[in-house]
């Protein structure tokens, strides 16, 4: 009778006997207004608690599974992407036989097959998490992403913030705060942090802590190539478009790819250059990223360990930042990442830009774009009186005229007050920017 | 799917050659509990060739609320046999074993058993087998991870006799650019390069390498200097005037980058004290030593061409940096016929050695025995190795900068600490002392003593009752538990009362539970050791992690 009720109630306290040990005692470094141990902490945890993994690849299984054991029940994850045989040297929910299938089914599967009998049920959602709006999010307790990108994280972190209310005082409404837990990991190294909207620095106050990818200037790759990665990248970008301009190069596919690499070989070996291999060309065309189990899971565990905490007041809150180095000896360094005055999503304020008054609009949106700590990719910028530049495709057609015209036209055609106030908003994330320009 | 190789993510990191070493590896899991199966799970995966698993216990109901590998139908089962079957469903790869024996037995009646491992892990071992354990592992030349987890609260100690690696991955590596001792080839290429010549175009001036303007401003540094490195402030200054003479226009990047490298060209040739250390003693080494690997008999090869030359065989490698194409190839291609030089003299040391040519080892008479160079050939097999693989010899000397060996204590030695061990402790303790924050010392403290407790009293601290959580009930173990501390740390020549209360009462909390969360994050960091041990690559823990999962934190402890 496995996944009746009745059973797993009666029988719910003796699989937990090692979880009830510290859900039903007193701690010295647990805080003591918070934490109530007994079971109504269990109940919370079991019956009440409801937790969305973001991500079912490496760091994902392992959170499910973490989560699972854990004592969590009511458990949804959400992923796009469909299985590929690289990932089953970690992804350890997934055989070969499910190549091809989404992964946050087959992954949901495998927990609820498992784990059912304890009142865990994992429900999956193949889809963009940009799919869904405030009202999926808000439903969930704790948010916690295994995610391999940054335009990802940076969407979900930013959501959370544009989700909280704020009173008359300015003062939160700690029901609208949602805790992300996020984690990333890169061959023996990983972080884990806890963002707690408002209260603790988020995601975007670290993005330029990113190292920007890895770009080869063209002339390089065009003229002067040296690495084999210079001959593989000229391939991708020049030749590709130029032997097949209608045709959008497929990296899953082993024709596209074999391709490439013949290309890619021979420009090398006209230079002299070596190491041209299939693998290297794979790694520079897919910019693949290591990984293997044994990190995932450190990482994987030490978020779960933080949404146990943070659920149950059980512990202490990892404040706020987690870094693990398995590359020399072992190294974890742990502090609290500090908030960035001027962060885009958290802080609020008002960023000041100075710009000369000849400065085009295009060269005002380049420098939206290229600002390490905004990374924005297609902004749209409003003023009170009209709107200064959509970026949507269906809209844009109407603003192009603008580009080329200086802020100082704008200003004068009236489109745009000197020293105003300007909203910009980025289909990369729902956060709006408050920008100010004075003109030099 | 543009390959069919499901091992592509991490041979990225480890190479075919790691590949194959986690292929050949045997390991021993004492324990199928939590920590045991989060461990191998992330060895099943990567593709170890075997894994045998021993433990006497029979799956509880308990067990399915955190060990993610025993089901629902296996309750009553073989714990070791359970997990095993779960695990190997990971990876068609990898084949098992389970044992269904208690360790204490296994020791006692067959400790020969353990003599067929690569590697062994103890996971949740009591302190006396796995001591126990370690000395088999010292005496079989084995590498040891001993596992333990309680609530939060976790600890990481690695054993190994001997280990070597040549393959650290230190990405600050300086890198073997021989600024300040051209070997010939690289110096006349240098100088043939006419940079101040008017009819070298501007393209090419501003692609000319930084190694090739380095070695040239240092030529003609040491033609006004008596044939000096540059050494002080002054001498720096004139030298960056040199590299700017050169220079035409401040849009040359080569020159940036010249500039950015120019510390390279004052620090004359060194080999690392730890490199020549190890070079020492494998001059020692002959042919009729038992731990003789092809790790010893390439260093002593190594070390011979390092007393002959004075340097070590050259890396080879030249990093990227703005140049042409043909000056680029070229230098790189300089690089590399001396590096290849280098391992050809090198190759012939070791060849001699192997044949018994060289007139000392006398291991002409070796019995057959083929070593891939990755397999530590141990002392049961006293056999000598007859060919080494070449690609071993390459990396090596590829590496030759950079290698690294490693001894630890074992457990028993930790039960007696030396002075160095207590010194260790102790530096830990005055920090814990200045900055509660910075130390987990009192994690291992606390630890020793819920060992003594549970040795003493036949039970885990706080666990004689599942349901009955009231501090009255737990009071009594906490008391006895400090009693157990105050010993510990007194031994260790610390103040009694070195370990809070706090530490004490938390341990006893715990009642010996098992977190799952704990278990996956030791079995994660065990994992990434045990790679480490098997393939040889990357500097493994030393020795000792303290894992404080109440605050994410974790410390490194020599002990
Ligand atoms: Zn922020």
């Amino acid at each position: 009778m496995v996944g009746d009720g009745d059973v797993v109630m009666s029988d719910g306290a003796d699989r937990h006997k090692h979880l009830c040990k510290v859900l039903y005692r007193k701690s010295p470094f647990a805080d003591e207004d918070c934490f109530q141990p007994g079971e109504e902490t269990r109940k919370y945890l079991q019956e009440e608690c409801k937790v969305l993994v973001i991500g079912a690849g490496g760091l994902g299984c392992e959170i499910l599974k973490d989560l699972a054991l854990s004592g969590f029940r009511d458990i949804h994850v959400i992923d796009m992407d469909t299985i590929d045989i690289t990932n089953l040297n970690r992804q350890f929910l997934f055989r070969s036989r499910d190549v091809g299938r989404p992964k946050a089914d087959v992954a949901a599967d495998f927990i609820n097959r498992r784990c059912g009998h304890m009142g865990v049920n994992v429900t999956p959602h193949n889809c963009k998490i940009q799919d869904y709006a405030e009202d999926f999010y808000s439903q969930f307790n704790v948010i916690i992403a295994g995610l391999d990108n940054i335009t990802a994280r940076r969407w979900i972190n930013s959501l959370l913030h544009t989700m909280v209310e704020f009173d008359e005082d300015e003062n939160p409404d700690g029901s609208t705060i949602k805790p992300l837990l996020d984690g990333g990991t890169e061959g023996l190294k990983g972080q884990s942090r806890v963002i707690i909207p408002y209260m603790t620095s988020c995601f975007d106050c670290s993005l330029d802590s990113f190292p920007p990818q890895v770009n080869y200037p063209m002339c390089t790759i065009a003229e002067t190539p040296r690495l084999p990665e210079h001959c593989i990248e000229y391939v991708l970008v020049v030749e590709w478009d130029k032997h097949f301009p209608n045709r959008k190069l497929n990296t899953d596919s082993p024709q596209d790819m074999k391709w490439i690499f013949d290309q890619a070989k021979e420009r090398a070996d006209t230079f002299g250059i070596r190491g041209v291999t299939y693998s290297l060309t794979m790694g520079v065309v897919k910019r693949i990223i290591p990984a293997v189990a044994s990190t995932n899971a450190l990482i994987a565990a030490s978020l779960v360990n933080e949404a146990l905490k943070i659920s149950t007041y059980c512990g202490p809150v990892l404040n706020t930042y987690m870094m693990y180095m398995g590359n020399e000896g072992v190294y974890i360094h742990t502090f609290e990442y500090e908030k960035k005055d001027d962060c885009l999503v958290c802080s609020g304020t008002i960023r000041n830009l100075s710009m000369p008054a000849a400065t085009s609009l295009q060269g005002l949106i380049d420098s939206l774009c290229a600002d390490p700590s905004l990374k924005l990719q297609r902004p749209s910028i409003t003023s009170d009186k009209a709107v200064v530049f959509m970026s949507s495709p269906l809209l844009r057609k109407d603003h192009e005229y603008k580009l080329p015209m200086t802020l100082r036209q704008l200003v004068d055609e009236g489109v745009l007050g000197e020293n105003e106030v300007l909203i910009v908003t980025d289909p990369i994330i729902p956060s709006k920017l408050k920008i100010r320009i004075a003109l030099t | 799917m543009a390959t069919d190789d499901k091992y592509d993510r991490q041979l990225r990191m480890w190479g075919p050659h790691g590949q194959k070493a986690l292929a050949e590896a045997s390991v021993c899991c004492v324990g199928s509990n939590a920590i045991a199966t989060e461990t191998l799970k992330n060895l099943v995966l990567p593709g170890v060739a075997h894994l045998t698993i021993v433990d006497e216990a029979v799956v509880e109901s308990a067990d399915l609320g955190q060990n993610f590998f025993v089901e629902m139908q296996d309750v009553g089962h073989s714990r070791a046999k359970a997990a095993l079957k779960h695990l190997l469903e990971l990876n068609p790869d990898v084949k098992g074993e389970a044992v269904q024996q208690s360790v204490t037995s296994l020791l006692e009646k067959d400790e020969g058993f353990f003599q067929q491992f690569t590697l062994i892990i103890a996971a949740q071992t009591p302190q006396r087998d796995a001591v126990a354990l370690c000395e088999l592992c010292h005496r079989y030349n084995k590498a040891f991870i001993h596992l333990r987890g309680v609530g939060f609260i976790g600890t990481i100690r690695l054993f190994a006799r001997e280990h070597a690696v040549i393959e650290t991955k230190n990405e600050s590596d300086f890198g073997d650019l021989r600024l300040t001792e051209p070997f010939k080839e690289l110096k006349s290429y240098a100088m043939s390069v006419d940079v101040s010549s008017s009819s070298m175009d501007e393209v090419k001036h501003a692609h000319v390498p930084y190694v090739v303007i380095l070695l040239k401003a240092l030529e003609q540094f040491r033609n006004n200097y008596n044939g000096r490195l540059p050494s002080t402030a002054e001498e720096k200054e004139t030298f960056k005037q040199f590299i700017l003479a050169m220079r035409r226009s401040d849009k040359e990047v080569n020159f940036d980058e010249a500039l950015k490298h120019m510390f390279k060209a004052f620090k004359a040739y060194t080999i690392d004290s730890s490199v020549k250390a190890i070079l020492d003693d494998a001059k020692s080494i002959s042919g009729h030593e038992p731990n003789n690997t092809a790790f010893w008999i390439v260093a002593k090869a190594v070390a011979q061409f390092e007393s002959a030359c004075g340097r070590l065989p050259l890396s080879g490698t030249l990093p990227d940096m703005t140049a042409d194409t043909d000056s680029f190839i070229k230098l790189q291609s300089i690089y590399r016929q001396r590096a290849e030089g280098d391992v050809a003299a090198v190759r012939a040391s070791v060849s001699s050695f192997l044949s018994g040519t060289d007139g000392d080892s006398g291991a002409g008479t070796a019995v057959m025995g083929v070593i891939n160079g990755m397999r530590d050939i141990n002392e049961t097999h006293h056999h000598h190795p007859t060919k080494i693989d070449d690609e071993y010899i390459q990396r090596f000397c590829k590496h030759a900068h950079s290698i690294a060996l490693f001894r630890y204590r074992t457990l028993a030695e930790e039960t007696k600490p030396d002075t160095a061990m207590k010194d260790n402790i102790r530096e830990s303790y005055d920090e814990f002392t200045a900055d509660e924050t910075s130390s987990e010392v009192p994690w291992y403290l606390a630890l020793a003593a819920w060992e003594v407790f549970r040795e003493e009293k036949g039970y885990v601290a706080g666990a004689k009752t599942d349901h009955d959580h009231s501090d009255d009930t737990l009071a009594g173990d906490v008391e006895a538990l400090k009693g157990c501390a105050r010993r510990v740390c007194t031994a260790l020549d610390l103040p009694a009362d070195a370990v809070p209360d706090k530490y004490l009462q938390e341990l006893v909390r715990y009642g010996g539970c098992e977190l799952h969360t704990t278990a996956s994050f030791l079995g994660g960091v065990a994992s990434q050791e045990a790679v480490k041990l098997i393939t040889k690559q990357w500097i493994p823990l030393q020795n000792t992690l303290i894992w404080n999962g109440l605050h994410s934190r974790g410390a490194v402890l020599e002990l």
